[in-house]
């Protein structure tokens, strides 16, 4: 499956009055195909992760669109644009993202309830738990994890639904090198089985497994 | 099972102390909204009722009156005080049949002298279509049944088995009473127009035992009752 991106762009209204707007974005193209790992590295504040946001279809671009094998997603309407994200891409996004009320084990399969109304694929979550190695801790509240067995979980979570697209946001922060290079693995394994994985990382260890890195410097996307 | 109705409930159950407060403020907040909505309606109930209580903005009388001053104009409009005159009724219809009328009622009054001397008014209304004395009652769906009358605040009853009043010698069960008015209607009985017929026949036997019995024991007594 190819995610593609045309002329997109960002633009955020500044605090106050002025009028003025922030480019975080600035108009781009950009393609994904299926089988790649794309990295993007870039400096804080960058546009890494609008970037991604967009791809995701969680942000709508000021101007430009996003294609998925040539369906424009922003034109789809909001229930089937969620309906997509949640069939074909798998997320894991900045920051920590789980919910406090359930455990390592349901956070996991959360992407599946939202859907379906049969049994969760236990055995699917509990094998991604073992990837990951949080397979022990899957009964416990997410207040119980570290940062980096949260960003694991993350991983594990994104997986679950076998996605087409992998969008990862710094997916290694606060990761040792041991667990970084797990989820590397992780990652790469899925874009060889067929997915389009966009990796934002500030990461070297990354490039080894990218087919290609990209960066990005205010707003621009660049080849490296 | 995870699903996605348990995820709401879990996420309740994780934060007790937040949901206690969430709820204690929505109830707060349905409480005052009902609240407000059952004052504002009680306020236009009562303005309704009031509105109702005002009574008639017309009253037909002959024109005779007015130059005889015979009754205090005024007082009769807001009052509603007892009259001794009266137009025909197929003056009624004619109201009726006017467009800008919305509604006409009649009241036929008739009246007894109480054992103490006093007089007591017996307003006869048409239970159907009066808008004047009805939305004094404290039952306001009162139906008037035939030989059942509603009495003013201030009236005398009997509670021996029912309350009962008594006209022309003869007792009529009470079914309702009327909120104090503040006019001469809180000393009057009010009767459909087919009890008033009643009434009407026993005044006429009432009299005729009068007579008789005044005939037979004092004939001076006679002439003053004729007066
Ligand atoms: N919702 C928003 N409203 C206004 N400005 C925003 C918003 N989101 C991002 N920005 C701004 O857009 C720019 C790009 O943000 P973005 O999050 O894409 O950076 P990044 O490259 O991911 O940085 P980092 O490496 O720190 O995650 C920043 O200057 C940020 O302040
Ligand atoms: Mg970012």
């Amino acid at each position: 499956m190819k995610l593609e991106a045309k002329g997109v762009k960002k633009d955020f209204a500044r605090g106050g009055n002025s009028g003025s707007v922030l480019e975080a974005v600035k108009p781009l193209d950009f393609s994904l195909e299926s089988g790649e790992l794309v990295e993007i590295t870039g400096r804080s504040g960058s546009g890494k992760s609008t970037l991604l946001s967009m791809m995701a279809g969680m942000l709508v671009p000021t101007g430009g669109s996003i294609c998925i094998d040539d369906t424009d997603i922003y034109s789809m309407k909001e229930e089937e644009r969620s309906r997509l994200r949640n069939d074909r891409i798998g997320l894991i996004p900045q920051g920590h993202t789980a919910l406090r009320s359930l455990t390592v084990l349901e956070n996991v399969m959360l992407p599946f309830v939202l859907y379906h109304r049969e049994t969760p694929p236990e055995d699917r979550a509990k094998e991604l738990l073992q990837k990951v190695g949080l397979f022990d801790m899957k009964d416990e509240r997410p207040n119980a994890l570290s940062g980096g067995e949260l960003r694991r979980m993350a991983v594990a979570r994104a997986l679950l639904m076998k996605p087409e697209v992998l969008l990862a946001d710094e997916p290694t922060a606060g990761l040792d090198d041991e667990n970084v290079e797990l989820v590397m693995e992780l990652l790469r394994s899925a874009a060889d089985e067929g997915a389009s994985v966009l990796l934002v990382t500030h990461e070297n260890e990354a490039r080894k497994y990218a087919d290609r890195v990209l960066a990005m410097d205010g707003g621009r996307l660049c080849s490296n | 099972m995870l699903s996605l109705r348990k995820i709401p409930i879990e996420n309740i159950k994780a934060h007790p102390v937040r949901t206690v407060i969430v709820l204690l403020l929505a109830l707060a907040q349905a409480a005052c909204v009902f609240g407000g909505v059952m004052a504002a309606r009680g306020i236009q109930r009562n303005m309704e009722l009031a509105e109702a209580r005002l009574g008639a903005d017309l009253v037909v009388y002959p024109k005779a009156i007015a130059v005889s001053s015979k009754i205090n104009m005024k007082r009769m409009l807001m009052q509603g005080t007892p009259v001794k005159v009266y137009k025909s009724r197929s003056l009624l219809s004619k109201l009726e049949d006017c467009g800008d009328i919305e509604a006409a009622s009649r009241q036929i009054y008739i009246s007894d002298t109480l054992p103490d001397g006093k007089d007591i008014w017996i307003v006869g209304i048409e239970p159907e279509k009066d808008f004047v004395i009805r939305p004094w009652l404290e039952a306001v769906d009162f139906a008037f049944p035939v030989g059942t009358v509603a009495v003013g605040s201030k009236v005398e009853t009997t509670a021996a088995d029912g309350e009962k009043v008594t006209l022309f010698q003869r007792d009529w069960a009470v079914g309702a009473r009327l909120k104090e008015t503040g006019s001469e209607l809180d000393y009057a009985v009010f009767t459909g127009m087919d009890t008033l017929s009643d009434v009407i026949a026993a005044s006429k036997a009432a009299s005729m035992a009068a007579v008789r019995y005044i005939c037979k024991t004092d004939a001076g007594l006679v002439l003053k009752e004729g007066e």
